[in-house]
């Protein structure tokens, strides 16, 4: 952690803010993502997931704050040739070819691999002069997702690039995914509000709910960051008056009062705390704004400064 | 794995020929339809054009009709060949150069309208601004060779009817005037300028708009409403010609001029209204001078200011155009997302 300044972070945001005319759609939002990571974005609908990944892609500038890509503004040339971005409809033109769709990659674009590209075609035998408006709704993700890898990007912007997919494929895109950017260590930075299908795939959380960010870090050490105890609905108070710790919530199901908490001392003995799993630990900041966020030192923007200077 | 890399040298691979390369190839290969339908009907008409011109002129050679030019008097067999000129040869260009008003919009609302509109709406401009380009660059791209297009497909049709029209309204002069709507709207650069204009207004309705209906309806009403409007400005847009004569009842202006208003004078030159009452009398004239109307004025154009005007109306397309694709850049830069 002492000398990275020779690999800039695969993103870093800073007091990054985007107003609409309806409001603040992204406030205040500070974090980074080393290179390397497998990043989900998580956070309800309309929490600005969405716009975060429009400013990273460069399709949105800040109202306030920086976006950076690997060392450069996210709006410039040099990020743009590295970057690939998805987008929720992952909109792509119906009357063009399979190929011709790729030509667009190709032409638009100073560094592309086409071999890249036609392998994810390929591997879902999608013929390549079918027209892109005839195919199935998987066969069009995968076209789409050609595209994106075949710029064989530094870093994959996603935006829930599976909702609209059922299981089976969703699997087989997630593997394509998978082995394509650790085939040329990409940073993927994926979207969902599926906690499900992120559970395994991902080693980074960023997690936001209206517009502001409430979890980033290294999934493991946001994990280990909290407890979750429980007590008898009898004795909940027990729970909710542990001196020195943050709680996140508390909630009763069974007869039984849960509370998620992020351990600041030692615990007294009879609360049995345990890890929260992944889900456990979504949920429960998902479903409280109260929460004091939590930023890792993994996460933290401006964190590789301090401790270089 | 580094045996599949390529990297893109746009600039070493330009010189394999008139193969379309990046942006230029992408809209060229979402416009491509509506270009060869253009290119199409604009080869179409050139070829027809050429046909029609070639008959008016055989007709006009071994008819002797030539020697009819700027008759004026509608009787004797001057007035009867060209009356059956007109019959064979100017009335089935009429229809023709009537339509000629409705070119404009067709690049406006076809072309134009849908032109961003398509692609806000389906979120296609997102793919393509994530590649590696810039959104005024795609902007340009998306502008620039619809424009040229147009030029070109509007500028052929343009040349074809006004080398059809040119004949029979040489030869007719008044009796078929160049500055009504047909022909002056369906001749000449101002074909190109008002095509231009309808496209940009097409383009900068969808891009402020962004559905594709809507654009192409306000393309519609915007093309129309500027149509109209600089179809009564197009007059003033030179300096008319004035002429006053003294003794005559007739009007100082030319046979085949466009005449902006006229009036009687009095016998110190001064404009004077008209008198409707000496209308009725047994001697107009003497009626008039009677009443101190020794004379007419007239404001008009000769028929030899119908290119200057035409250029004149071209060049305020233009620029109106311009000032439209600035409000774009400016739009793209501060508003669109």
């Amino acid at each position: 952690m002492t000398n990275r300044t020779d690999s800039p972070d695969a993103l870093e945001a800073v007091g990054l803010g985007r107003r609409y005319r309806r409001g603040w759609a992204l406030r205040d939002c500070s974090f980074r993502l080393p290179a390397g990571r497998i990043c989900a974005l998580v956070g309800p609908n309309g929490a600005g997931k969405t716009t975060l990944l429009s400013l990273a892609a460069g399709l949105l500038e800040p109202s306030t704050g920086t976006i950076r890509l690997g060392g450069q503004a996210a709006r410039s040339a040099e990020a743009r040739q590295h970057t690939a971005f998805l987008s929720q409809e992952k909109a792509l033109y119906t009357r063009f070819r399979v190929s011709d769709t790729l030509r667009i990659g190709r032409e638009l674009n100073p560094i592309w691999h086409q071999e890249t590209a036609e392998r994810v075609i390929a591997a879902g035998n999608v013929p390549m002069d079918a027209r892109v408006g005839t195919l199935s709704g998987g066969q069009r993700t995968r076209v789409a997702f050609a595209l994106a890898l075949g710029k064989r990007p530094r870093l994959l912007l996603l935006d829930e690039p599976m909702a609209d997919l059922d299981p089976l494929v969703r699997r087989q895109m997630t593997d394509t995914l998978m082995t394509e950017a650790a085939r040329h260590g990409s940073t993927v930075v994926m979207s969902s509000h599926l906690v499900s299908e992120l559970e395994g795939a991902c080693d980074f959380l960023v997690l936001i709910n209206n517009g502001t960010v409430r979890l980033a870090g290294d999934v493991a050490e946001l994990i280990g960051a909290h407890r979750t105890v429980s007590a008898p609905d009898a004795h909940a108070d027990r729970l909710a008056k542990l001196p020195g710790q943050t709680t996140v919530e508390t909630r009763s199901a069974g007869g039984r009062t849960t509370a998620l908490i992020r351990p600041r001392g030692p615990l007294t003995a009879d609360v049995e705390p345990v890890l929260p799993s992944l889900e456990e630990l979504l949920l429960a900041h998902l479903r409280t704004d109260d929460a004091p966020p939590l930023i890792t030192p993994t996460a933290r923007a401006g964190a590789r400064r301090e401790v270089t200077v | 794995m580094s045996g599949s890399l390529t990297v893109n040298r746009p600039s070493a691979r330009t010189s394999s020929g008139l193969r379309l390369r990046g942006l230029t190839w992408l809209v060229w290969r979402q416009n491509r339809l509506a270009f060869w339908i253009g290119i199409g009907v604009a080869v179409a008409v050139a070829a027809y054009a050429i046909v029609r011109h070639q008959e008016m002129t055989t007709a006009i050679a071994q008819g002797h009709i030539d020697a009819c030019r700027g008759t004026t008097v509608p009787a004797g067999e001057c007035s009867h060949k060209l009356n059956s000129f007109t019959q064979t040869y100017q009335f089935p260009m009429r229809r023709p150069l009537q339509a000629m008003l409705a070119l404009p919009l067709v690049f406006g609302v076809f072309l134009g309208g849908p032109q961003l509109a398509q692609e806000f709406e389906s979120g296609t401009y997102r793919t393509v601004c994530t590649q590696s380009v810039t959104r005024l660059r795609w902007f340009a791209a998306k502008l620039l060779v619809p424009v040229v297009l147009t030029v070109l497909i509007s500028g052929t049709i343009a040349a074809a009817m006004t080398w059809w029209w040119q004949p029979a309204g040489s030869l007719l002069g008044g009796w078929f005037p160049w500055w009504q709507w047909y022909p002056y709207d369906g001749v000449g650069p101002v074909v190109v300028g008002l095509s231009v204009l309808s496209l940009l207004i097409g383009v900068t309705a969808g891009l402020i708009l962004r559905r594709t209906v809507l654009a192409m309806g306000a393309t519609v009403v915007l093309s129309a409403g500027a149509m109209y409007l600089l179809h009564s400005l197009r007059g003033h847009l030179l300096p008319t010609t004035l002429a006053t004569v003294q003794h005559t009842t007739d009007s100082p202006a030319p046979a085949n001029a466009w005449v902006l208003a006229e009036g009687a004078v009095d016998a110190a030159g001064r404009r004077v209204p008209d008198l409707p009452d000496c209308y009725a009398a047994d001697d107009y004239a003497k009626c008039l001078v009677q009443h101190g109307r020794t004379g007419r004025w007239a404001e008009f154009h000769p028929s030899s200011h119908l290119w200057p005007l035409q250029w004149a109306e071209t060049g305020l397309c233009l620029l109106l155009a311009a000032a439209l694709t600035g409000l774009c850049v400016w739009w793209i830069r501060h508003r669109a997302a």
